[in-house]
């Protein structure tokens, strides 16, 4: 079947069976920033933006997304022109095997559209249920707050990104 | 955990969709609202899905003394739409805000709530407590729609109710009150080991708990702890000294020792006691833990 949405920011058509999971169709599609982890919603590391909302893209039928917006970590920003989130996980060092990273970084996205000033309450609830087994969380509950600060400064979390 | 789904099914229309339900006879289907249970087990059977997602069921709006809550609407606008923003359904909030995490609160829908199959709920014992009420639509005869509201189903035979049906909208009652929902897990993002709601009204005190047994069918009020508050004094009065004692008491003769995997009957059913005291402690407006 085919699945027709809006894939950061440009109309694609998606390839899918009825039992495929979003997480398989996008990394198919070559977007491999969105990991595959538990495959039950438990582990945050395929977390997408859903027209704006962070959803577990491992039990979201890749058709359920059909006629929506989905925006993934490559969407937000890329090695060129990393994203003010991005940068903060990098210079807060809340990065170490990167598995967890991006569903972090998308978390940290929706959270800071909804909430530009956020407090450490705020962060750790934005990342409970980001599993990581490398820095712990202290650092990644640091990037947040820092990249809310950069956010700030530039306004750019409303807009879903700069690339 | 893989699917074998052949067929996926977008219906536009309450019509269309009974339509699908109603030809699907021999064919595993199953009604998808959030999806979140949909990986999760024992789904390995099943060969159609019809999402919900087109259908106008995502209305919040207050008839009469109603609160009416479309199936569709999900734990997280229960925790920031203002119409839940009343006392009453204090509790209502807690529990959308205890389920799992944000992404899953996303999704998660008060009417998917409801059909899960499982004792490890957040959401029921609260609209247990609250006496809600569910409408439940059928495909009819010559494609008419039937509809049926029923009280929240208590026990399996009650549950029979929803083969078959869709959940359209959950009824709450409104009115003064207070309501409050307490929960105990391994940690913050897991399902509840033990959880207990209250709701004081000016006519009474209903209090309702999950987890006395696995099933969604376990879910009980507790009406000889519930008759025990009202035998007490003229509702809405304040409650005795010694209440705590009293109601604990009354809590661990009418809670069943349920034990599985996680923990042992004997520990369920004294947090359980503990819990159910917290929130009344809370709906009566005093100290948690003393």
């Amino acid at each position: 079947m085919k699945v027709r949405l809006t894939l950061n920011g440009e109309p694609a058509t998606l390839t899918c069976a009825p039992w495929e999971f979003l997480t398989e169709a996008l990394r198919r599609h070559g977007l491999i920033g969105t990991k595959r982890g538990c495959e039950t919603g438990d582990c945050g590391a395929c977390s997408v933006l859903l027209d704006g909302e962070e959803v577990a893209s491992c039990i979201l039928l890749a058709a359920q997304a059909d006629g929506h917006a989905v925006t993934t970590v490559e969407g937000l920003g890329g090695f060129e022109r990393p994203h003010p989130i991005q940068e903060a996980f990098v210079d807060a060092t809340a990065v170490q095997c990167g598995y967890c990273t991006p569903g972090m970084v998308i978390a940290t996205q929706a959270l800071l559209a909804q909430n530009p000033a956020p407090t450490e309450r705020d962060a750790r609830e934005c990342l409970a249920g980001h599993l990581c087994r490398c820095t712990g969380y202290v650092k990644p509950i640091a990037a947040v707050l820092q990249a809310a600060e950069r956010c700030r400064a530039g306004d750019v979390a409303k807009t879903g990104g700069r690339s | 955990m893989y699917l074998a789904l052949e067929r996926y099914s977008r219906p536009a229309s309450i019509e269309e969709c009974l339509a699908l339900l109603a030809e699907a006879h021999d064919e595993p289907t199953a009604l998808l609202a959030g999806g979140t249970e949909l990986n999760v087990r024992g789904h390995e059977e099943l060969v159609h899905v019809i999402d919900l997602q087109a259908l106008p069921l995502r209305d919040v709006r207050v008839e009469g003394d109603l609160l009416r809550v479309g199936a569709l609407v999900t734990l997280a606008r229960l925790r920031r739409d203002a119409a839940f923003a009343l006392p009453l359904l204090e509790g209502l909030r807690e529990a959308a805000a205890g389920f799992a995490v944000v992404a899953l609160q996303n999704r998660s829908t008060v009417g998917g709530r409801v059909c899960t199959d499982r004792g490890d709920q957040d959401l029921p014992p609260v609209l247990a407590a609250l006496g809600a009420k569910l409408r439940l639509l059928r495909p009819g005869r010559a494609g008419a729609v039937d509809e049926q509201v029923i009280d929240y189903p208590l026990g399996a035979a009650a549950r029979r109710a929803l083969r078959g049906a869709l959940v359209a909208e959950v009824l709450l009652p409104l009115g003064e009150g207070q309501g409050a929902y307490r929960r105990f897990s391994r940690t913050a993002v897991d399902a509840p080991l033990c959880n207990a709601a209250v709701v004081r009204r000016p006519s009474g005190v209903r209090i309702a708990v999950n987890l006395q047994g696995p099933r969604a069918a376990h879910l009980k009020r507790l009406g000889d702890t519930e008759s025990l508050i009202a035998s007490w004094h003229a509702p809405g009065a304040a409650f005795p000294q010694g209440w705590r004692e009293a109601v604990r008491l009354s809590l661990m003769t009418e809670l069943e020792p349920w034990g599985d995997a996680w923990v042992s009957g004997e520990y369920r059913q004294d947090v359980t006691a503990t819990l159910v005291v917290r929130a009344l402690a809370r709906v009566l407006g005093e100290e948690e833990v003393l």
